[in-house]
């Protein structure tokens, strides 16, 4: 597998939001569970077609791969749209996460301290 | 649940704009976000679907083209049209010959139906065609007497106007000594225009034709006289008398039966203002109220003879008391009406243009339907005979779910692919060969007689019966295909052989039965071009207007004759072949028997210059100068009358008796439509020259034509300088009466041909298949044994056989229909068996040719080719 540039990372500050979510919420990540997570985790307040439009996106981009399944009651008998990170989205991930810390930890020590 | 029940529409409006697909998913989120909300706050969760429905109107959600198709039939169209595309791509050539065949066929329909439309196109223009009536006497014929149409509109109140017409004739026009000669004359009364509207460019459209020497101009003659300048009011002069211009108007159509070029107002002269009742000479159109019986006008016709013919006739013949005994006698005297509508195509002798033929219209419109039939099946037989290569594809549709009716659907759609093709390459095709279909039909259609609005729907009924004809049949059978033996391959046999066997035999009965129609046509016409005329037709010119030299007749005819290939000048008033006048004579003795001979007045010279035989007495002679009273008459009327010694025997007219001095033998007066009339010479001699008219000069030309023409020519230049000759070869005159048969025959053939055509290729390509799908029998036959010849033969017969059973359809019906057209020829060939076997070893010769190549290829071939391949 050839591991992805940084320059070539294109990614959204809520779209990295949703990704880490989608992460983090593992096999159970679908548009309904995403958007509570995010406001449980992060208090913010997203609209559900936020959500959907920034997970189409993220596949569209190859960092999430989808997959139907999971039809409830409560959804009217309607199908589950469950996303997954792909390797490509692991990637990504780490190369934001490298960057920041990167970033993080050239910050003067003084500026942390007087806070 | 009930209150939890969650609102129809928003879903509705997010299923009407959204992707399915999303839509499921979506569905599903804002379903589970509503129910975690209603329970606690119903009207929020309900404003909530409908809120976020709104949101995720987004460009990504929205449906695009492609999902639209799977609720119509277009998405299953799309593939069948992609697999006839395929399947065309596979078989090229066959592909290629079909449409070449149809695109041929619908060419020639094309042009037949601009012609037919165009035949019935005629008086179409006239703003009261329903209501103009032609009056007729004894039927048939189309002159009237003098007072007819104003007597007829003071008798009855149902005639609400009427006009009286007479030409057309070809007028010398001069002008500022210019002379033109310019045909299309007519003369008329001023109710013309009442009758026959026509557009004014200049003058005033009332009271036109009023004055006494009043003349209108079209267009076109107005455009030849005055290049430019004021027209109305000028003066001119029309073969010698001259005539004021009061109007310019637009020329008629080309589908007039009054195709004037100039109208002049009908002379002041006794004899057109008042006439004679029984002197016809007139052509008597009424304008009828549209509510009045036609019938019951006709009714009172009877009456109308009785009151002023009747005395008239009683008169003339003291032999007769009352007009009943008149009529007992077998003598007919009756007017009758016939609709201006009907003249064109069922009344063409009253036509005063171009005379229509009927039945050659309808021959060719059945030409046509045959042509494109020959076509149809030609699809329909290879649609069939390929069948068995498309079986798998229809086994496999039917297996994944189509029904027999989409089937049938697909191979219809395929058939209107390609006929549509068609219609494009035939209309192309139309196109191009429109110049040489004028030519021979006369007709000058031009492009836009084809391209228009009101044909677009005439193309399109075409395309549709064209690829209904050739795509059901194939259709049906394919679409009746059993899915299983399908993929097994059982119906591999090429099925439906029979069927086209019948197919292939109706189009070489067509072929033949159009063959034999040419040949009989062309055998006609050249007996007819052939035919001893018992004249010299090729030796003798004639000159019109004769009359104009008649003051100086003895010093012209000395100038001719001072050339040596001139052998001889004489004088007529009519001519064989040119038309002359009958004129009714009573025989002088107790039979007292009534005739109409054709009447020509000739000068002694015409014996030699015409090459008459003198059975018996004498011609007329110049030196006796007592011969006005004597008439020589030809055989037939001698054996009309049954006269055994018919030499001084009288025949009586009004003017005096006249009494027979010489017998010619018979000669032809016309076309061969019609037989030997009796015949009445009367001689012209200087004393009724100016009467009865010289109105011919007849030439007798005996040596170098050129020559002579030259002399003729630079002889009437002096005595008439400027003004125009016109002369012909009585021979042209004659071959001139078959111009209508000649282009029948040349269209007729050409069609012919086209048709044989058309069906050589659909042959070509059946026996190609046939042939491929027998190869391996064939093969077989060679290793078991067989002989090439052998194998040749074989298969020869079977298209042999087929030849042979559309003999038995074909010529039947060609008999039947050649024996009723050379009913209207009284000279005529014989039926004989030639007639038919000509057309038929030429049919039989280019299909064997056709299909032999092709065998001789397949059989002469190495059988290891062919089995090897397993």
């Amino acid at each position: 597998m050839n591991d992805m540039k940084e320059e070539k990372v294109q990614i959204g500050e809520f779209e990295e939001l949703v990704l880490l979510v989608t992460a983090i919420l593992h096999e159970d990540a679908y548009g309904v569970r995403v958007m509570d997570e995010i406001g449980a985790q992060t208090g913010r307040k997203v609209n559900i077609s936020g959500v959907h439009t920034a997970l189409d996106r993220l596949e569209k981009k190859g960092y999430l791969s989808s997959y139907m399944g999971g039809a409830t009651a409560e959804r009217g008998g309607r199908s589950k749209r469950y996303f997954k990170v792909t390797n490509l989205g692991v990637q990504v991930l780490e190369i934001n996460r490298r960057v920041r810390n990167t970033l993080y930890d050239q910050i003067p020590k003084v500026l942390l301290e007087t806070r | 649940m009930t209150s939890a029940n969650p609102p129809k529409l928003p879903f509705r409006i997010l299923r009407w704009f959204c992707k399915p697909w999303y839509a499921e998913v979506i569905e599903g989120d804002l379903l589970e976000l509503y129910h975690r909300q209603v329970a606690t706050h119903p009207t929020k969760a309900r404003l909530a679907a409908y809120m976020n429905v709104i949101r995720f109107f987004r460009w990504r959600y929205i449906k695009d083209l492609e999902d639209f198709q799977p609720n119509t039939p277009f998405g299953m169209f799309k593939t069948y049209f992609k697999v006839t595309m395929r399947s065309m791509g596979k078989n090229k050539v066959q592909t290629t010959l079909n449409i070449l065949g149809l695109s041929m066929a619908i060419a020639a329909c094309l042009l037949i139906l601009i012609h037919i439309k165009y035949q019935f196109a005629f008086d179409k223009h006239l703003p009261q065609l329903e209501n103009i009536y032609r009056v007729t006497l004894n039927e048939r014929g189309g002159n009237t007497p003098a007072l007819l149409v104003k007597q007829m509109q003071a008798d009855y109140p149902e005639v609400l106007n009427g006009t009286r017409i007479s030409g057309p004739l070809e007028s010398v026009i001069s002008l500022q000594g210019r002379y033109i000669r310019q045909g299309g004359g007519i003369y008329a009364d001023s109710t013309f225009f009442d009758l026959f509207p026509a557009t004014f460019l200049a003058g005033r459209s009332g009271q036109v034709l009023s004055g006494p020497r009043d003349v209108v101009l079209t267009k076109r003659v107005s455009d030849k006289l005055f290049p430019n300048g004021e027209v109305v009011g000028e003066e001119i002069n029309v073969d010698g008398d001259d005539y004021r211009i009061t109007a310019v108007i637009e020329n008629p159509p080309a589908t007039s039966s009054i195709p004037y070029e100039f109208i002049l107002s009908m002379p002041r002269e006794s004899w057109v203002t008042n006439g004679w009742w029984t002197g016809n000479n007139f052509y008597s159109y009424l304008l009828v109220d549209p509510n009045a019986n036609i019938d019951q006008l006709e009714g009172k016709f009877p009456d109308f003879v009785q009151r002023y013919i009747g005395p008239e006739i009683l008169g003339f013949y003291d032999a007769y008391a009352t007009l009943e005994d008149y009529f007992a006698e077998g003598h007919q005297y009756s007017f009758g009406l016939v609709p201006m509508k009907d003249i064109h195509l069922h009344h063409p002798r009253l036509s005063l243009g171009t005379r229509a033929d009927y039945q050659s219209i309808l021959t060719f419109g059945g030409v046509a339907v045959f042509i494109l039939l020959i076509a149809c099946i030609n699809y329909v037989n290879m649609a069939t005979a390929r069948s068995s290569l498309r079986a798998k594809e229809i086994g496999m549709r039917k297996v994944m779910g189509s029904v027999k009716s989409l089937i049938a659907q697909q191979f219809l759609l395929e058939s209107f692919v390609i006929t549509s093709i068609a219609m494009v390459a035939g209309l192309v095709l139309a196109l191009v060969c429109l110049p040489y279909f004028n030519q021979v039909s006369l007709g000058s259609y031009g492009i836009w007689d084809i391209v228009n609005l009101e044909n677009a729907l005439w193309f399109f009924l075409i395309l549709i019966a064209t690829s209904l004809l050739s795509g059901i049949y194939p259709a049906l059978y394919l679409a009746s295909f059993r899915p299983i033996a399908a993929l097994k391959g059982e119906t591999v046999k090429g099925g439906g052989s029979r069927m086209r066997s019948g197919l292939v035999i109706f189009q070489f009965s067509i072929s033949l039965l159009l063959m034999v129609g040419t040949y009989i046509v062309y055998q006609q016409i050249s007996l007819m071009s052939n035919r001893k005329l018992g004249l010299a037709t090729e030796q003798t010119y004639v000159i019109r207007d004769a009359r104009k030299i008649a003051g100086d007749f003895g010093a012209f005819k000395n100038q001719l004759l001072s050339q040596a290939a001139i052998s001889q000048v004489g004088l007529a008033n009519g001519y064989p072949s040119g038309g002359m006048a009958d004129w009714n004579y009573t025989s002088v003795d107790e039979d007292q028997i009534q005739l109409s001979p054709n009447n020509i007045f000739v000068s002694s010279e015409i014996l030699e210059v015409w090459g008459l035989k003198l059975q018996s007495g004498r011609f007329f002679s110049a030196n006796l100068g007592t011969d006005t009273m004597n008439i020589v008459v030809n055989e037939t009327l001698v054996k009309t009358l049954g006269w055994e010694e018919p030499l001084g025997k009288m025949l009586g007219r009004s003017e005096g008796h006249f009494k027979i001095i010489g017998v010619v033998e018979d000669f032809a007066l016309g076309s061969a439509k019609s037989g030997n009339a009796p015949v009445v010479f009367r001689y012209l001699n200087d004393g009724v020259f100016d009467i009865f008219g010289g109105d011919y000069l007849m030439v007798k030309i005996d040596g170098n034509l050129r020559d002579a023409l030259e002399h003729i020519e630079a002889t009437w230049d002096r005595f008439l300088p400027n003004y125009p000759l016109d002369g012909r070869f009585m021979d042209d005159s004659f071959q001139a009466l078959y111009d209508g048969e000649r282009r029948f025959g040349l269209l007729f053939s050409g069609f012919s041909v086209l048709a044989i055509v058309i069906a050589s290729i659909g042959l070509f390509t059946l026996s190609a298949f046939v042939l491929e799908r027998k190869r391996k029998e064939i093969a077989i036959r060679k290793v078991l044994g067989a002989r090439v010849g052998q194998i040749f033969v074989r298969i020869m017969t079977y298209f042999g056989r087929l030849i042979i059973a559309s003999t038995f359809i074909a010529v039947p019906v060609a008999f039947y229909l050649g024996h009723d057209w050379l009913d209207n020829y009284v000279e005529r060939i014989d039926l004989s068996s030639m007639i038919f076997v000509i057309p038929l070893a030429l049919l039989a010769l280019i299909s064997l040719v056709t299909v032999a190549l092709q065998t001789y290829r397949t059989a002469a071939n190495n059988p290891l080719d062919s089995l090897k391949e397993e």
